[in-house]
């Protein structure tokens, strides 16, 4: 008996522990709460408190991934680009409702024609040094800087442009190498901001941490946190009026739970990219969430340069038809997803979804197609795949059609070589999306990287570029109306799901904004005592 | 003993060098290098091949590595391909708080498990003992990461005393170093008393104690002194351990450490970063095992004679190999004889043995018939005293230990369960087959353990795990201990120069942390279950290279080893039969909690997705699917976690009862 407690005491204290964390989430709630719940507001109203309300002056917020760098020329990505929306601004801004672009550092613009644009900038603009913007410093930040500063990213732009024209100190044309009508909405990334030239030359390792948004950099720790210190001479109080909070603290915590539980225990004001599982846990503690439909996508990419698939449309069809998708997005987004039809996003511009053939889950046609693809007693083939949670799932529902699935787990480093090598027959993957209707221009283009599936199709590269030099609204949007029932019927890459995206926030936090493309800004927040 | 300093620093050298050739080469065998993490759809080829050159990706790897190694030379660790950050101010930035943590969890480590091994050690078979054995085991079978998040729910949600992560206050760092710390106090509690109970049974404490001495001085003054050496070398490696990086624990924490730094620069395949932050790491460990080594003198002065290189050499390793020579080759020629001598006396001890049992048959019938008839009381004649072999001795005495009894019962039913899952469960419908009405179901007549996340029986992925668990397990320790005992004898042995290279040469090894270790391993050979226990052995045959040398150190200088050099017993001789089964304490007790730390050391790699591949139903891969539902379905966590821990108590268990069994001090 006495070596038998031991065992006892241990199995107790493990249950004990994990009884601890067992929240019975309302189920109630998990039920009802659906897609058709999903908002399309992107902010939280400032004005929630009343009148007399006084604000904490310092608040803390968790940001899901580590920064190890916020130089605009190295860094982009959801995550870098929060830092960015505090302490910088971009000539314009882009509103996700009306899908226009609205002012920022530039009061208003013209277009000139597809290769030429004139941008007012404000006046009265300071940067954190005292320094007013001028247009010189759009230069240097449009040319001269990324010239200079050799980085991974955030080069569509730069690489377009042919040069930066001072028309006055407050004015600036923009010449690219060739027409683009994305480029009004490509500007307004996080990314593409307007930086000091004195400043940035004085200071080569930190002369990028001076912007013109309303708050600066107190502390950067790499991978740690970023420290804001609101920047009272902001243009950005002048005209919206001062927020009340003082400091802003941006944590970077990458594990989920963690900063559920955080939040829950109001040790952050809030958090995005939070897990459909903590949903019902951080609610019942009082704070709020709100669940968005993400601008991103999910999709299947088929191996069209060697093996099974690549010439082959029947069998890439009863891939199509034995995908169960409801079951897919239940699982993967908690039913808070939509099915996609079209690679492209719902906000994107020229999206067309009425398709003759969508692909629904059909297991018998799914077998159909098999055996017409000449494969009746089934075949084997590799899925390569980042989301280990998936790949079960994936692995089980295309058996069942007759797919005999080996799953190759890689990250993405190992996935993106695994891709170069063409080592795959399938790949799982997803994407943020943007508003530009050239988003997918890399899908017919061999010579294009980011074309996983090595798909070559020249006439649809010509059309993409067609679309570009279109002005004309209608032609331009029935250009991409072709494109896609193409890619629909070959099916290169295969549409499987929008995902939802949640934020959540104590209560008497308000002022943050969520946007599709999962960036929440947190220049306006503020939390009433 | 300054000369025998000087040369370890300067042996740091060499290390430094292995490390980052390993970690140069087995990284760039990891399919991709830093750019294939990027998304680069917007750069033109130019750029590309510029950023490449920048690099100097575009070079031969070769090229690439001197390259690196003569910026090194020159003190100049480099730029991260990721944000061109400094690697050293990095490093430097990371440092204090990873050291904060390691130096806040020894404490916690010692300060707990000291006392409670003793105490453990001095109230053997007691209630005491027993919740040692608790501390041990629970410390021992859970994952860290799951141990974190469920302290961190504990304290920081339920109850409100602490704050859920990061470094803004000291009492911030508590959380963490408990997590750091619990593992390795099993290990520590275990180790003490292990050696404890070596040492108490000494005949100079009998002699202590006939004279007098209070016990609490017989305990402290003269028993710990000679146990302090195993002690101290597991203290010391949870400071080194703590450097080394708590990877997992400082995500789930947020714990802004060094851990973190290089499993990211690791995964990112950022190769300036993770180069120099494990020179960086290795040079400091270097010092924490100078700091031990010294440490360990202070406390037995006999090593001093260890250490000294130009110490008075009681064996030459290489006169040693050349007597062996000469020993095998007269072995080989009088092998018929040996054999034939072998049989003979074999074949007289069984007749002996038979003789004996016979008698002892006899005697007992006539005892019976003498007690039926009432002519005298019953003499039995107890089996104690039955002639055995040694084997059955041991045996004998196992069974005669009901836990190791219990904990051997426990294994061969999970041994039955492994061998007959195919009947027992079917895979397709029970083990792989989701049905997604039934997912996140609790535990119900239905479904036992209830379902996971795709509505999956979790019983049957339980019990059909145990076969992918304990192969790992195993398979690891294994491949772990033929490497590293041989390694560790010899080197405690020998000592000197001998000592003083291989030690080395396993210092770069366990400069590695395990866990960056195992990322870097399954990175090169792939995923899967092969290159996992590959992977695992690769870190844990340093440790019992270790603890080997260790204990054969302290075993070394004992008179009968003495006797045995003066009657000429080959020097092979002398350490397997005689050094090594004198040893054998501290390498079981350390052999059995690898196979749990082996068990649990899967379940951090499936944290990080290097676990074995998709859809197996190992435990550590299904306890790191449930931590997202840790907070609502914990049941997904708690069934694994017990399914490990039973596990380890078992293997712990038999564990004990061997230890004491092949113990020939406990015959009496």
């Amino acid at each position: 008996m006495k070596k038998l407690l031991p065992l006892f005491l241990a199995m107790f204290m493990i249950i004990a522990l994990a009884a601890c964390g067992e929240n019975k989430p309302d189920d109630t709630t998990a039920e009802q709460r659906t897609a058709a719940d999903l908002t399309n507001f992107y902010s939280q109203p400032a004005e929630t408190a009343s009148p007399t309300a006084t604000f904490k002056k310092e608040i803390t917020v968790a940001h899901w991934q580590a920064i190890d760098s916020i130089d605009p020329c190295l860094k982009n990505g959801n995550a870098a680009e929060c830092v960015y929306k505090m302490i910088h601004g971009q000539l314009v801004n882009y509103d996700w409702i009306s899908g226009i672009q609205t002012p920022d550092l530039a009061l208003s613009w013209e277009i000139e024609n597809a290769a030429s644009y004139v941008f007012h900038l404000r006046q009265g603009v300071k940067f954190h040094n005292g320094e007013e913007m001028k247009a010189d410093d759009v230069v240097y930040s449009f040319v001269e800087r990324p010239a200079a500063v050799q980085g991974t990213t955030g080069t569509a732009v730069w690489n377009e442009i042919e040069k930066v024209e001072v028309i006055d100190d407050y004015t600036v044309r923009f010449i690219l190498k060739d027409n683009d009508a994305d480029f009004m909405n490509r500007i307004y990334l996080g990314y593409y901001p307007v930086l000091n030239r004195k400043a940035c030359e004085a200071d080569a390792e930190k002369g990028y941490y001076i912007g013109t948004g309303g708050w600066k950099i107190e502390e950067f720790k790499p991978n740690d946190r970023v420290v804001f210190t609101r920047f009272d001479d902001s243009w950005v109080w002048k005209e919206n009026g001062m927020t009340p909070t003082e400091k802003v603290t941006m944590r970077f915590i990458e594990e989920s739970t963690t900063y559920a539980i955080a939040l829950q225990n109001k040790e952050i004001a809030a958090a995005s990219q939070i897990a459909s599982v903590d949903l019902a846990a951080i609610e019942a503690s009082g704070a709020h969430t709100v669940t968005y439909e993400a601008e991103s996508l999910y999709y299947m990419i088929f191996n069209m340069a060697n093996g099974k698939f690549a010439n082959s449309e029947d069998l890439r069809k009863a891939v199509a038809y034995a995908i169960n998708y409801e079951e897919l997005i239940d699982y993967a987004t908690e039913g808070l997803g939509s099915r996609a039809y079209s690679m492209w996003g719902k906000s994107q511009y020229g999206l067309f979804e009425d398709f003759d053939e969508k692909y629904e889950f059909n297991l018998d046609k799914a077998k159909e197609y098999l055996t017409k693809a000449g494969y009746p007693n089934g075949i084997e083939v590799k899925l390569l795949i980042k989301d280990k949670n998936v790949a079960p799932l994936l692995q089980a529902q295309l058996k069942a059609a007759g797919f005999e699935v080996i799953v190759d787990v890689k990250d993405t480093a190992g996935a993106n070589a695994a891709v170069k090598e063409k080592d795959f027959d399938l790949y799982y993957n997803g994407i943020t999306l943007q508003p530009i209707g050239g988003r997918f221009a890399f899908i017919p283009d061999i010579k294009h990287s980011t074309n996983r599936a090595f798909y070559d199709n020249p006439d649809m590269v010509a059309q993409f570029t067609a679309a570009q030099n279109e002005t004309d609204d209608a032609k331009r949007k029935e250009i991409y109306k072709e494109i896609q029932i193409e890619i629909n019927n070959e099916i290169p890459y295969l549409a499987l799901f929008y995902p939802a995206a949640s934020i959540a926030y104590c209560d008497g936090v308000s002022g943050v904004l969520w946007e599709p493309d999962s960036k929440p800004d947190y220049s306006g927040i503020r939390w009433a005592e | 003993m300054g000369k025998y300093i000087l040369k370890r620093i300067l042996l740091m050298i060499p290390v430094i060098i292995g490390v980052s050739f390993i970690i140069f080469f087995a990284m760039n065998m990891a399919q991709g290098d830093y750019l294939d993490t990027q998304d680069l759809g917007e750069l033109t080829a130019e750029q590309i091949a510029a950023l490449r050159e920048s690099m100097d990706l575009d070079k031969p790897l070769l090229e690439q590595y001197a390259r690196y190694m003569w910026r090194l030379f020159h003190g100049d660790l480099g730029k991260s391909y990721s944000g061109n950050r400094d690697v050293f101010q990095a490093f430097m930035e990371k440092l204090p708080s990873t050291m904060y943590l390691g130096l806040v969890a020894s404490l916690i480590g010692t300060v707990v498990s000291i006392p409670l091994g003793i105490f453990a050690a001095r109230k053997r078979g007691t209630l005491l003992d027993n919740m040692a054995s608790v501390v041990a085991v629970f410390g021992l079978s859970v994952p860290n990461f799951w141990f974190g998040l469920m302290i961190m729910i504990l304290f920081s949600l339920k109850l409100h005393w602490l704050p859920s992560s990061g470094n803004d206050t000291w009492i911030c760092v508590l959380m963490p170093a408990l997590t750091v710390g619990t593992a390795k106090m099993a290990d520590l509690t275990r180790t003490t008393r292990s050696t404890m109970l070596d040492t108490l049974t000494q005949d100079y404490l009998r002699t202590a104690r006939a004279k007098g001495v209070p016990e609490k001085t017989v305990v402290n003054k003269h028993a710990l002194k000679p146990a302090m050496i195993p002690i101290l070398n597991v203290t010391m490696s949870q400071l080194s351990n703590a450097v080394a990086g708590a990877a997992l624990t400082e995500t789930v924490f947020a714990w802004p450490g060094v851990g973190k730094l290089v499993v990211e620069a690791v995964q990112q395949r950022d190769i300036p970063m993770a180069c120099g932050c494990l020179i960086l790491k290795c040079t400091l460990i270097g010092v924490i095992e100078l700091i031990t080594d010294l440490l360990f003198v202070l406390v037995d002065p006999r090593l001093r004679t260890h250490y000294a290189a130009a110490a008075k050499k009681k064996t030459s390793f290489f006169k040693a190999i050349k007597g062996d020579f000469q020993g095998a080759a007269t072995a080989i020629v009088t092998l018929p004889d040996r054999i034939k001598r072998a049989v003979e006396n074999h074949r007289k001890d069984r007749a002996l043995v038979k003789k004996e049992r016979e008698e002892w048959r006899a005697a007992k019938q006539k005892a019976k018939e003498r007690a039926a008839s009432g002519q005298e009381k019953r003499i039995l004649v107890s089996k104690q005293y039955a002639k055995r072999s040694l084997a059955g001795d041991i045996w004998y005495r196992f069974r005669q230990n009901k836990g190791a009894m219990i904990g051997l019962f426990i294994l061969l039913l999970l041994a039955l369960n492994c061998i007959f899952a195919d009947v027992l469960y079917d895979y397709d419908t029970q083990v792989i087959g989701y049905v997604m009405k039934e997912r996140l179901q609790r535990p119900s007549a239905a479904h036992w353990f209830g379902t996971d996340d795709i509505g999956r029986d979790l019983f049957a992925r339980v019990m059909y795990g145990a076969r992918y668990s304990l192969a790992i397990g195993f398979a690891t320790v294994a491949l772990s201990l033929v490497v590293g005992m041989p390694i560790g004898a010899v080197c405690g042995f020998f000592g000197g120069k001998v000592d003083l290279l291989i030690m080395r040469v396993l210092d770069i090894f366990r400069s590695i942390p395990g866990l960056l270790m195992g990322i870097v391993v399954i990175s090169a050979l792939g995923q899967s279950t092969r290159s996992l226990i590959i992977a695992m052995a690769v870190s844990r045959f340093v440790v019992v290279a270790n603890t080997t040398r260790t204990a054969v150190m302290t075993v070394k200088n004992n008179e009968y080893v003495e006797a045995a050099r003066a009657i000429g017993m080959p020097t092979r001789s002398i350490i397997f039969r005689h050094v090594v089964p004198n040893c054998l304490s501290p390498i079981i007790v350390r052999t059995t909690l690898q196979v749990a730390g082996a068990i649990v050391a899967a379940s951090s790699l499936s944290f990080l997705g290097l676990g074995v591949p998709v859809p197996s139903p190992e435990w550590g891969a299904l306890l790191s699917a449930g931590r997202r539902f840790v907070q609502s379905h914990s049941y997904m966590t708690v069934f694994p976690g017990l399914a490990i821990m039973i596990t380890v108590l078992a293997f712990n268990m038999v564990g004990d009862g061997l230890r004491d069994a092949l113990d020939p001090k406990l015959k009496k």
